[in-house]
């Protein structure tokens, strides 16, 4: 007797049980105007997906709607197999508890001190509750992202950049399977912008993490990226490595590589 | 039309109330309480509010005080004025100010406090790493006001007596004894007990709404504004219709 397997449907996307993300005819819009229409996603175990776009064109909606932060109109996502439009409240967060997510304004607790926004997502997320244990997850991860001397500071006191590293440095430290990074090297000085792109190519190898990275920074996208998807229109409207994109002839695609 | 629409908007956020308070409830029932959180946060709150419940509460005492003796001395009972101001001001004066003031005050703090909390993007931050912000911002705020409340105001009755008796000073000396006495003395167990209880949900409602709003913000500056001043608007209405349900329900209950 042979059974129909769900996989046969859709030979062309492979076997769903390899991609850690993906997103089905995802379609979203606010007070009647569309900003993701039929949008298709998938992201592969282990694989950096690059986000390119203009301004406007729906890439924090597209990863807020990944995650489940907001709803989508039709269409839907799934984790690891699992459908979020479907998943109770536990199975969500349980899902949640293996996932980093970088904001574009980095969304720090700003009644915390740099060490205790670490503490709070080591504690909640990891349930590590050893002193030590906590105290080197922190030096290591501040470290990564070169923010040692700030751990005393409150949020108050440091800068837009150093926002943003504790941000990237809070997502990390959860030890997530997945990483969406929202813009994470917008606001920094090449230098530590190339730092952070090497960071997430490092945290991908190292531990085989899936990576979804939306940036307008070439550099960073052809450092950590193993794919590129061109958003426009609310979909997505080339595909490729960043050398196949690069010698596109598409006016809208070049100019982004310019 | 309009009011229609206003109409449908106002039961559309008390469903979404409704469903926030289940939610907030469930969560302090099945974690570990975190008092130390609680009293910290109690210890803010009552901190702020200290100094404004007792010059307000002083204020209405003495003023109650000034006002009401001539009417009593046209009948000749000038001698009921302590017994007289002390029960308006514990069972209904008291209460009602200084909740309203912590409508006000504790209402607006919490309400900003958290609407810049969900703007900033930092409840979505809990939310999409699987913890439960009601654990972390709405439990321990709303169990700080609801044991804030009550004793701001049992320390606003007290300040409205002394404020009492400095309106008797005013007019005949008195001394501090005999009125403490007469003002206590027609004071029962069934005026204080449903005083006290409504004092409670008072605080409660006062951290749940504040919470809530701060919850529903909207973005931008724009929207932290209109959450804080949706939390007191709807703090200082609320507090009148939880008064207007208590004082009916001790009624049913003590006989009027
Ligand atoms: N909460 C919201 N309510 C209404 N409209 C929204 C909301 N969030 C986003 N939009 C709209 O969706 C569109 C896409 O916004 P989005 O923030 O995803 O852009 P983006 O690609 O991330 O841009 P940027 O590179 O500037 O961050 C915009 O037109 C924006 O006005
Ligand atoms: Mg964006």
């Amino acid at each position: 007797m042979s059974l129909p397997t769900e996989n046969n449907d859709r030979p062309d996307q492979g076997p769903a049980d390899t991609a850690t993300l993906q997103m089905v005819d995802g379609t979203k819009g606010f007070g009647g105007e569309p900003v993701l229409r039929d949008m298709q996603l998938r992201l592969n175990q282990g694989e950096t997906l690059v986000i390119l776009g203009r301004s406007g064109s729906g890439k924090t909606v597209l990863l807020k709607c990944l995650v489940g932060l907001m709803k989508l109109d039709e269409g839907s996502v799934l984790i690891q197999g699992q459908d979020l439009g479907s998943a109770d409240s536990k199975a969500l967060n349980q899902i949640r508890k293996k996932l980093g997510f970088l904001f574009q304004g980095a969304a720090i607790y700003d009644s915390l001190s740099v060490r205790e926004n670490l503490e709070f997502h080591i504690h909640r997320q990891l349930q590590i509750q050893d002193d030590a244990e906590v105290e080197s997850l922190v030096m290591k991860v501040l470290q990564d992202v070169g923010l040692e001397e700030a751990i005393g500071k409150m949020p108050s006191e440091l800068s837009g950049g150093m926002r943003k590293r504790l941000g990237l440095a809070r997502a990390l430290v959860s030890k997530p399977d997945l990483m969406l990074y929202d813009e994470p090297t917008t606001g920094l000085d090449p230098v530590t912008s190339q730092e952070i792109s090497r960071l997430i190519r490092d945290t991908q190898s190292a531990r085989g993490v899936a990576s979804l990275v939306v940036t307008h920074d070439m550099r960073c996208a052809q450092t950590t990226a193993d794919r590129i998807i061109v958003l426009r229109d609310g979909a997505a409207c080339a595909e490729g490595t960043y050398a196949e994109l690069e010698s596109s002839s598409d006016a809208d695609i070049k100019a982004f590589f310019s | 039309m309009s009011i229609l629409k206003g109409l449908s908007d106002r039961m559309e956020r008390l469903g979404s109330l409704v469903q926030f308070a289940f939610k907030a409830a469930r969560t302090l029932v099945s974690s570990r309480p975190d008092l130390r959180e609680w009293i910290r946060q109690g210890y803010l709150l009552g901190n702020r509010s200290l100094g404004l419940v007792a010059v307000t509460a002083f204020i209405v005492g003495l003023v109650l005080t000034v006002q009401s003796r001539p009417t009593l001395a046209m009948f000749g009972a000038e001698g009921w004025l302590p017994s007289m101001v002390a029960i308006s001001i514990i069972k209904e004066i008291g209460p009602v100010i200084t909740a309203l003031v912590c409508a006000g005050k504790i209402g607006s703090g919490i309400g900003a406090e958290v609407a810049s909390m969900k703007v900033s993007e930092q409840i979505d931050a809990m939310d999409v790493s699987g913890i439960n912000p009601h654990a972390y911002i709405v439990v321990p705020r709303m169990m700080a006001a609801t044991l804030v409340v009550p004793v701001l105001v049992l320390l606003g009755d007290a300040a409205s007596i002394v404020g009492s008796y400095v309106g008797m000073v005013m007019t005949a000396p008195i001394d501090p004894s005999l009125f403490i006495t007469q003002a206590f003395e027609n004071l029962e167990f069934s005026d204080l007990l449903p005083a006290v209880a409504k004092t409670v949900v008072f605080g409660l409602y006062i951290g749940l709404i504040g919470t809530h709003c701060g919850f529903e913000s909207e973005p931008g500056p724009s929207g932290v504004a209109k959450a804080t001043n949706r939390s007191v608007v709807t703090g200082i209405f609320g507090v009148f219709l939880i008064d207007l349900f208590f004082v009916n329900l001790t009624n049913l209950i003590f006989g009027s």
